[in-house]
């Protein structure tokens, strides 16, 4: 529609108001499109129709125009003009925008929660009865692999406590040997004076070696045995817990 | 612009368009000026500018330029009058506005 014809239709819809209005809001239209110059294409697209700019022409002598227009995001506007055709820039980053793009801000959330219960696909009753499945049929392995585990530890255990004992055994062992070879040794000073001190010798070296046997049990007693005991506690307490987040 | 406001701050813009001019300016000039600043459409202000001139805000006149006549738009003074209270208001809502949003929190300072 060009400026000629947008005028012509303008003039026509506003046949019926008073003269004096009618001259006065067509004098502006046609200025306004003659200063747009080259622009008034773009112009006219803007006002949107004839129509509609006769309507706003004519709310406005009915005098309640500021009822119904209102600055909005997209400036101003009045929603009883509003046409089909007449289309601006929406602000496509507003929130409401973005929902009215994916259906609906109403529509999302029921489907959010639908997906919400499809979540937990599978029953807590039928993870049970598959691993009962699972260790009735995988038993025969297991039993064997249990019995080679079981073993094991068993004599793992043994290993333990017979390093217990020898340790303690061999510090006393060596500590008695050590006293007694020195008694024997001082004794024997007294018959052959070489011999004896040779053995007394002997003596302070093997209650050396059973002192540092000593030094050795106290390690393995005070230190090595607490932390295999809280190693062994912590796996056994971490495989309960394990079983119960199963559980 | 995302903020909506109220039909007295178009009035204030357009009667601050109009006072720039001694001898006043024309409506599409008014529209192009006013678009510098908010957005509205090209059909917005002939409503406005009947209703400022109804007020007795503005003026017209006709002024003979390339063989034609131009509506000329001026100021009077109930408009001037009307624009000062506007620029009063508006100073004092601005920068309690302005104020509020740029607060910075304690951890910020």
């Amino acid at each position: 529609m060009n400026r000629d014809e947008f005028m012509e239709k303008l003039e026509y819809l506003l046949s019926d108001i008073p003269e004096e209005e009618k001259a006065d809001a067509l004098a502006y239209y046609r200025d306004y499109l003659e200063e747009a110059g080259e622009n008034a294409g773009e112009v006219i697209r803007e006002f949107g129709s004839p129509e509609r700019i006769a309507s706003i022409i004519r709310t406005e002598l009915a005098g309640n125009l500021e009822d119904g227009g209102a600055f909005t995001e997209r400036g101003y506007e009045d929603d009883r003009f509003k046409e089909p055709n007449y289309q601006v820039a929406r602000r496509l980053n507003l929130p409401e925008e973005r929902g009215e793009n994916s259906g609906g801000a109403w529509k999302s959330a029921p489907a959010k929660e639908n997906r919400q219960k499809e979540a937990p696909r599978t029953s807590r009753t039928l993870k049970i009865v598959l691993w009962i499945i699972l260790l009735i049929a995988a038993s025969p392995f297991l039993l064997g692999a249990g019995g080679v585990a079981g073993g094991m530890a068993i004599a793992a255990m043994a290993l333990l406590v017979g390093a217990v004992a020898v340790l303690g055994v061999l510090t006393l062992a060596l500590m008695l040997a050590g006293a007694g070879l020195c008694v024997v040794g001082i004794l024997a000073m007294l018959r052959w004076l070489p011999g004896g001190i040779l053995m007394f010798g002997a003596g302070v070296v093997v209650i050396g070696l059973g002192i540092l046997s000593l030094l050795v049990s106290i390690l393995f007693y005070g230190k090595f045995i607490p932390w295999l005991f809280r190693g062994v506690v912590d796996i056994v307490s971490r495989m309960v817990h394990g079983r119960r987040k199963e559980g | 612009m995302i903020f909506n406001t109220g039909a007295a701050l178009l009035d204030a813009i357009v009667l601050a368009v109009a006072a720039r001019e001694t001898k006043g300016t024309y409506g599409y000039k008014i529209t192009q000026d006013v678009r510098g600043a908010i957005e509205i459409s090209e059909s917005t202000l002939y409503p406005v500018l009947r209703r400022l001139m109804k007020e007795e805000c503005l003026e017209v006149y006709d002024l003979a330029i390339d063989g034609r006549n131009r509506r000329y738009y001026r100021i009077t003074e109930k408009g001037r009058l009307q624009l000062n209270l506007y620029r009063g208001e508006w100073a004092v809502y601005s920068a309690k506005i302005s104020r509020i949003l740029e607060e910075l929190s304690d951890e910020q300072r």
